[in-house]
């Protein structure tokens, strides 16, 4: 008897999503979140901002070293502005994603105090007693962080982040010899902050919003489709089983429903094909969705031993998980930067849930594998949890873990 | 649904983003520019400042205009409007604040700014770099005539300048990094897809597998065991029904659970009853207690899951229990029906029942967890077995899809 196994049974159909946003489109999660291949996408503006706000605060120091009487503090000002540098280059790659909240706290609090630290190393000759770049700094970090945090916290850090530059100009304009008003002082340092921050947040909201809408009619169509394509899968479904069963049980069943009488050969037929049966439903149903997904990807390579999971926990991802590791998996498939008979997953089980565990020989140079797979590890990043990836060449193994229900 | 946009969709979004991002910040710069004059005239009112603040109320009300309607009509009304309004805020600026010092040169640069800002609205690269150049000769021609007409001289100032080139060099880099990852993009949008038709084939399979095995894998388990000689009528008009079932389409299509939405107006002929009545007809005693008229709650999909499955429990009663008794009550709540199948026979261990282990988990489980539902078996060896099959009413099943979660 025929076995048919090339269905996918993905077992929570309707999981929950782990994107959510509100109408106001002051979303809890980043950009970053909804839509990682987008923020994969900008990150050139991150690593220029990161290397350009390092060189304009060196340049503007060398600029201004004649108003610095306490050199220590100007150079300390400048280690701080590396951190924040570093945190833009090195914090947003996809490699470290996703990017927390912490390493945003680190990179806005690094480059106030270099404004504080380059403001104290100033003497009374220095215009408006404050270091102008800095506040630039500042507010370049705000804004270069808007795909990687939730909008309210973007407000949040501006405020805050202009209220700490403010009151540090404020502090510093006591001792002012010009005829520039503390006010003034105050809002030359804050506007940049201000500006940028505030501008960072509304290109977050506006990009959400934007997800949200197309999310919203893709949601539609993917129902309509879904209701056309009803009839179609069902007709495709039954024709499977009318395949299996026509070979041996329809005859049978016919045969016997013509003659009325049992014979003890249609006995020792129907016991064979009721074992025959009952094995196919239960290979079918032990058969998890990623064992298809592997098994239709790889085609004839698979040898049908790539996947172990023992504790059926595939079945637990959500509809998000599934859908970025379906497509990691088509592209490893696909491409040549793995040797195609050396991948392996694990799904083993964890006091939380699960963790995947991918062996693979690599069959590319790093570079070629990185960037070839770097957008598919940036989607794995966000949907699940604790990527990790170990490489010791040729072998990688890439870790990452999801709660199951 | 798949995870982030399309990126025929992304490059509109960002380019719409840029430009929210652009003219929030000359809203600020223009805000902050208000905040200014107002603080130095309520400092020293001998300064008159306040028609630099009045200038810059149409400048806020056209970033307001163009920021909600992001067209070339706002586009350019704010431009026309905002020259002649900073060429009256810095003649105001430059006139009441005598030579240029530090505050006249930061209040000068803020509108200055905020004006080249409006290169935002720039669907591609030159369109936003021809707009924000634009904004900045406008800007900068208005300062420079109110310049030269007071203190005979042009002012210009490097950091507008400066942050012309970091906007451009902005435009430039957001615009053309759209479009690195599109392969992956795709394959994300079609693995989407196949996981969402691959969820729909597993709906219709399971409910395939249920129908097959209470037809098909019964039937053959009978006839295995049916004594030689003539077939019981009663088997030979199951196995002919069999036959037209499963050469029909019927049991897989959405019409067929539609065409049994009667259940609701008449409990009588429902599934469930139906099930009750064909245990009795193997013999089994069943004894139906509870409120029949909570069937009338049920959708057509959950009184289609429901019957078989309370028959596939009638059923292993009489196959294994020991026993040819059961009852089965039913009550209900707003949002979901309830039955109890409750046998006194000699009970079993569901872990225990080994890999083939179909009817529970196929016929019952899996059947009534695809409409949301839940069963919960209490088993002990030597006393009996309770099943409780819980299915969302119809108010409920609407809350209950979202949920759904299928043990294989």
């Amino acid at each position: 008897m025929s076995v048919n196994t090339a269905s996918t049974p993905p077992s929570n159909p309707s999981s929950p999503t782990l994107i959510s946003s509100t109408r106001t489109g002051s979303t809890p999660v980043a950009i970053q979140q909804f839509d990682p291949l987008g923020t994969l996408d900008g990150r050139p503006i991150s690593v220029v901002a990161g290397v350009g706000v390092l060189v304009f605060s060196a340049v503007a120091t060398w600029l201004n070293w004649g108003t610095i009487v306490h050199p220590l503090l100007a150079s300390a000002a400048l280690l701080a502005v590396a951190s924040t540098s570093l945190m833009l280059v090195v914090g947003t790659s996809p490699l470290r994603a996703p990017f927390t909240r912490s390493r945003h706290a680190v990179a806005v609090g690094s480059s106030l105090i270099a404004f504080a630290m380059s403001s104290a190393s100033l003497g009374d000759s220095a215009a408006l007693m404050t270091a102008y770049w800095a506040p630039v700094v500042v507010g370049t970090s705000c804004m270069v962080l808007a795909p990687y945090r939730p909008v309210r916290e973007l407000v949040a850090v501006g405020i805050l982040a202009s209220s700490v530059t403010g009151f540090i100009a404020l502090v510093r304009s006591t001792a002012l010899t010009t005829d520039a008003s503390p006010v003034i002082v105050m809002l030359f340092s804050i506007t940049p902050v201000l500006a940028m921050s505030l501008g960072g947040a509304a290109f977050a909201r506006s990009l959400a919003l934007s997800h949200q809408r197309w999310e919203s009619r893709a949601k539609y169509g993917a129902l309509r489709q879904i209701e056309r394509e009803h009839l179609t899968v069902a007709r495709s479904v039954q024709q499977d089983r009318v395949t299996i069963l026509n070979r041996d049980v329809v005859p049978l069943l016919t045969a016997l429903s013509k003659r009325g009488i049992v014979s003890p050969d249609d006995r020792a037929r129907a016991a064979e094909y009721s074992a025959s049966l009952r094995q196919l439903m239960v290979t079918e149903v032990n058969r998890s969705w990623l064992e298809s997904v592997v098994a239709s990807s790889f085609g004839a390579l698979d040898d049908g031993n790539r996947v172990r999971d023992p504790h059926r926990l595939a079945s637990g991802m959500t509809a998000h998980q599934r859908t970025a590791l379906r497509a990691a998996v088509l592209a490893v498939a696909t491409g040549d930067e793995l040797v195609w008979d050396s991948v392996r997953l694990a799904i083993e089980k964890t006091p939380s849930g699960a963790v995947i565990i991918v062996h693979a020989t690599v069959a590319s140079s790093e570079s070629s594998w990185r960037s070839s797979l770097a957008p598919y590890f940036a989607v794995l990043r966000v949907v699940f949890t604790g990527l990790h990836i170990s490489y010791n060449s040729p072998s990688l193994i890439v870790r990452f873990t999801y709660d199951t229900p | 649904m798949s995870i982030g946009l399309p990126a025929h969709l992304r490059q509109k979004s960002v380019s719409a983003a840029l430009a929210r991002t652009a003219n929030t910040i000359a809203c600020v710069c223009f805000a902050l520019a208000l905040v200014g004059v107002l603080s130095i005239y309520a400092g020293d009112s001998s300064v008159a400042l306040w028609p630099a603040a009045l200038a810059l109320i149409p400048l806020l009300i056209t970033v307001w205009l163009v920021n909600h309607y992001p067209t070339s009509f706002f586009s350019v009304a704010h431009i026309l409007i905002g020259g002649p309004a900073i060429y009256w805020y810095a003649l105001t600026v430059i006139s009441q604040l005598g030579p240029r010092g530090d505050t006249g040169q930061y209040l000068l640069v803020l509108p200055t700014i905020a004006l080249m800002l409006i290169g935002g609205v720039g669907h591609t690269i030159v369109s936003g770099i021809i707009w924000c150049t634009v904004g900045l000769v406008v800007a900068e021609a208005a300062i420079s005539l109110a310049a030269w007409q007071l203190l005979g001289v042009t002012l210009v100032d490097p950091t507008v300048f400066a942050s012309y080139l970091g906007v451009v060099a902005v435009l430039i880099t957001m615009r053309l990094s759209q479009r690195g990852v599109r392969r992956a993009q795709s394959s994300l949008h079609r693995a989407a897809r196949d996981d969402e038709m691959a969820t729909l084939r597993y709906g219709i399979e399971a409910t395939s597998a249920a129908v097959m095995h209470d037809t098909v894998l019964g039937h053959l388990a009978a006839i295995a065991h049916a004594p030689f000689g003539a077939m019981s009528s009663q088997l030979q008009t199951q196995i002919s029904r069999d036959l037209e079932v499963l050469v029909g389409e019927e049991w897989l299509s959405e019409a067929a659970s539609d065409g049994n939405e009667n259940v609701r107006a008449d409990w009588q002929s429902s599934e469930l009853l139906v099930a009750v009545t064909e245990a009795r007809e193997l013999g089994l005693e069943v004894e139906v207690t509870g409120d029949f008229s909570a069937l009338s709650l049920l959708d057509a999909r959950g009184a289609s899951a429901l019957g078989p499955a309370v028959k596939q429990c009638l059923v292993n009663v009489i196959k294994h229990s020991g026993t040819m008794q059961a009852e089965v009550a039913i009550f209900a709540s707003t949002d979901e029906v309830s039955v109890l199948i409750v046998d006194a026979g000699k009970g079993f261990e569901e872990a225990e029942t080994g890999e083939d282990r179909l009817r529970l988990r196929q016929s019952v489980r899996r059947r009534v967890e695809l409409v949301s539902g839940t069963v919960q078996v209490w088993s002990t060896p030597g006393r009996g077995t309770s099943v409780m099959i819980r299915v969302p009413s119809a108010a409920g099943a609407g809350a209950g899809v979202a949920s759904t979660r299928v043990t294989p």
